[in-house]
């Protein structure tokens, strides 16, 4: 019984050895692209491969800083069964069932993790322009010790041929393109920002088949030919960018408390006051110290339980606990807001809260 | 001696080995038509511009740059010809950079190459002489321009930013370095005047001054420079808050906004009143300068009542509360020979409300009120108001 078991196990063994295909031995792959993703670079690799009937085990060099997870493998004219990975070595068995002989594809996808990706937008707003001029940049850097050879790029649908040699960087011109809409406008939001200036910002929409997360470069036209104004990140996933660019040098904010009253109050057993109703009145001074027309949105932060009596401008509920609005100021004009408000059944501080 | 070289692709190809698509002109660095340095405040570094002119060859063109890690410096490689346009720009293995420019015709076009350097910053100084009689401050700004790096700039234009752009530093830390310090000290000082003026520009949201005139900028220099002097209305205030009295210089800035900085001021027999901190001001903006303790006047502030006026019960008939009154008095006296403009800012209990004199006025929880003291006479001002205070 045992010779028995000992004579199959070597026919078994000869008939899959025979049948084994060695990817890396025999050739080269088809076809190398070599595909940029948000924030890092996939290989695909094409290997044309003879399928016989039956099964068919093809092994693969996986490269060392590649997991045997991150792998993504489909084949062509057969079926994928398994894969085994032998832990002493990264070579990996790649098991295909075919039904006939036939020309079968095997596609490898893998991430390249010593090749860095980084992408950049560079914005560059002529004073007379309506919307900003784009460039879309990629910084791609070959942080491995080995050179890689010309190959196929794919980034942003756009192929690039290129090899990089040991810790090389690249720097592409992905695209250039418009704004679609873009809007300057300064913001006041001590709350969100944690200070009392104000912030300006470039409010573009963009298409959205370029959006990457990246940093975003900001300049502006001036006599001295180009001027830097700031920079950001953004996450590249909305075609609406709110880029904060600096702080404005000249608009300025100055807000009062006009009016508060206490009214209503109730005491509990303690004779605590323990809920009151308020009548509050605000100013804001806005002033525009520019020889241009400035935009300004204004956040003004408030306890949930208010009730608006009055408003000089008009409002919006950004939340439940903030409204805000905007204010389009002349050159040197100062303009000022009054709003009015009433809290109901706070039980501490006031509706208009201080950041 | 310039910041970087351009150096034609015959040459590169020789020693790096690109491949002989380029285009080859001759092989001699590249000097720029015309230099900019725009000096940032607070972030070390300084905007560099070029206008470069290249002879390319249509198609494909190679060329080489030198500098400190350019592409983390917000290079900006701007071609001003639609027939020119940037393909790549890659590092190389001897602290360099090749650009790929593609022309779709031979010719002479010019480019913008831009990017940040560190070791410079600027900031403002003032002196000012105070005619007290004629109630006028005459301002003598100037700005130090400090160049903390070995390297000469000839023939440059030369700017300052007035500005907070949001800058992402990345592996350098924020300011000067200690080794640039040192530098600073040892800085040789230069100062310059011009006829001409500073002429001012807005850019978005910042100001950016340019020198007149071109200049040379040697390595671990400052630079003095002098806008014009201007000449402001003051109105000297003495601001009385919680019993301090400090006396305030009150001016408009008419002319183009002033960066904040150290301001010292005179006297017109020349005598000095002190150094003090300037705060910048913008156009059309009115600012303030608090110039210390005031010798020809006093102030006593004196609390001379407190009374409970009605008292708040809990359920088991124990105090919790009271509504209160308090009266607080103010001599002022004024020594000196002229009138005197003051303002009063007391602090009030949340929810005070102001009983007394109908001329003070309830702003932002404090009490405020102006009033004028004439030559050596005293004044007396009273100030009451009612709050609620917990008890005990």
């Amino acid at each position: 019984m045992k010779k028995l078991l000992l004579v199959l196990i070597i026919i078994l063994f000869i008939s899959g050895s025979a049948l084994a295909q060695d990817l890396i031995v025999e050739k080269n792959p088809e076809e190398i692209f070599i595909f940029a993703g948000d924030s890092s670079f996939y290989q695909k690799e094409t290997w044309v491969v003879e399928l016989q009937p039956g099964e068919n085990i093809y092994s693969w060099e996986k490269p060392f800083s590649v997991q045997e997870e991150e792998v993504f493998i489909q084949v062509e004219g057969g079926e994928l069964v398994s894969l085994i990975s032998d832990s002493s070595n990264e070579s990996t068995k790649i098991i295909i069932v075919a039904e006939e002989q036939t020309k079968g594809k095997i596609y490898l996808i893998f991430p390249l993790l010593y090749l860095d990706l980084n992408y950049l937008y560079q914005y560059f707003w002529e004073p007379d322009k309506n919307v900003p001029a784009g460039t879309l940049l990629v910084d791609i850097t070959n942080e491995g010790q080995e050179p890689i050879p010309e190959s196929h790029f794919i980034i942003s649908g756009k192929e690039f041929i290129f090899g990089l040699k040991p810790y090389e960087t690249k720097r592409l011109v992905v695209d250039e393109f418009q704004a679609v809409r873009a809007e300057k406008i300064s913001r006041y939001n001590p709350l969100s920002y944690g200070d009392t200036d104000v912030h300006f910002f470039w409010d573009l929409f963009v298409s959205g088949d370029i959006l990457f997360p990246a940093k975003i470069e900001c300049f502006e036209g001036s006599t001295s030919g180009v001027v830097f104004l700031g920079e950001s990140y953004t996450l590249g996933e909305s075609p609406e960018l709110e880029i904060k660019v600096g702080k404005s040098n000249d608009i300025t904010i100055e807000e009062k408390i006009e009016k508060q009253d206490k009214l209503n109050q109730v005491y509990n057993r303690e004779g605590k006051e323990v809920l009151y109703d308020t009548q509050e009145k605000k100013v804001y001074k806005v002033a525009n110290r520019s020889p241009e027309r400035k935009k300004i949105e204004v956040f003004v932060p408030l306890q949930e339980s208010y009730e608006l009596i009055s408003h000089s401008v008009p409002l919006s509920r950004v939340e439940s606990n903030q409204i805000s609005f905007v204010l389009e100021i002349e050159p040197q004009e100062e303009v000022e807001v009054v709003l009015e408000v009433a809290g109901k059944n706070l039980t501490s501080g006031f509706a208009f809260r201080s950041w | 001696m310039k910041k970087y070289s351009l150096i034609l692709a015959f040459f590169l190809s020789i020693f790096f080995g690109f491949s002989p698509i380029s285009h080859a002109l001759l092989s001699q660095s590249v000097s720029p038509d015309e230099s900019w340095l725009t000096i940032y405040q607070n972030i070390d570094r300084a905007w560099v511009v070029e206008k470069v002119t290249l002879s390319l060859e249509e198609g494909e063109n190679r060329f080489f740059l030198t500098g400190d890690n350019l592409l983390r410096e917000r290079l900006y490689f701007h071609p001003l010809d639609p027939l020119t346009s940037l393909k790549t720009i890659a590092t190389t293995s001897a602290n360099g950079y090749q650009v790929e420019i593609e022309a779709q015709e031979a010719g002479s076009y010019s480019f913008l190459l831009s990017f940040f350097m560190s070791g410079f910053n600027w900031k403002g100084r003032y002196m000012a002489i105070w005619d007290e009689r004629d109630s006028l401050f005459y301002l003598y700004p100037s700005v130090f321009l400090s160049n903390h790096k070995s390297m000469t700039w000839e023939n440059v234009h030369i700017s300052w930013l007035l500005g907070e752009p949001v800058f992402l530093f990345e592996e350098t830390a924020r300011g000067i370095a200690d080794e640039m310090k040192l530098a600073v000290e040892e800085a040789r000082p230069r100062v310059m005047k011009s006829e001409k003026p500073v002429a001012m520009e807005r850019v978005s949201e910042y100001q950016v001054f340019h020198l007149p005139y071109m200049v040379d900028f040697p390595g671990n220099s400052l630079l003095q420079v002098f806008p014009e002097m201007q000449k402001l209305s003051v109105k000297e205030v003495i601001r009385i808050e919680e019993g301090n009295e400090v006396r305030v210089l009150k001016m408009k800035n008419q002319g183009e906004p002033l960066p904040g900085g150290w301001i010292t001021i005179f006297r017109e027999n020349q005598s000095v009143i002190g150094s003090f901190e300037f705060p910048g001001a913008r156009t059309q903006e009115e600012l303030e300068i608090p110039v210390g303790a005031v010798k020809d006047f006093r102030t006593e502030r004196v609390e001379v009542s407190y009374k409970r006026l009605k008292a708040d019960w809990n359920k088991d008939k124990d105090v919790v509360g009271f509504w209160s009154q308090k009266v607080i008095r103010f001599n002022l006296l004024n020594h000196g020979e002229s009138s005197k403009a003051v303002e009063i800012i007391e602090p009030l209990p949340q929810g005070a409300e102001l009983t007394g004199d109908e001329n003070w006025k309830w702003e932002d929880g404090k009490a405020y009120l102006e009033l004028t003291v004439e030559p050596d006479s005293e004044e007396e001002i009273v100030l009451q108001y009612e709050f609620r205070e917990d008890w005990p």
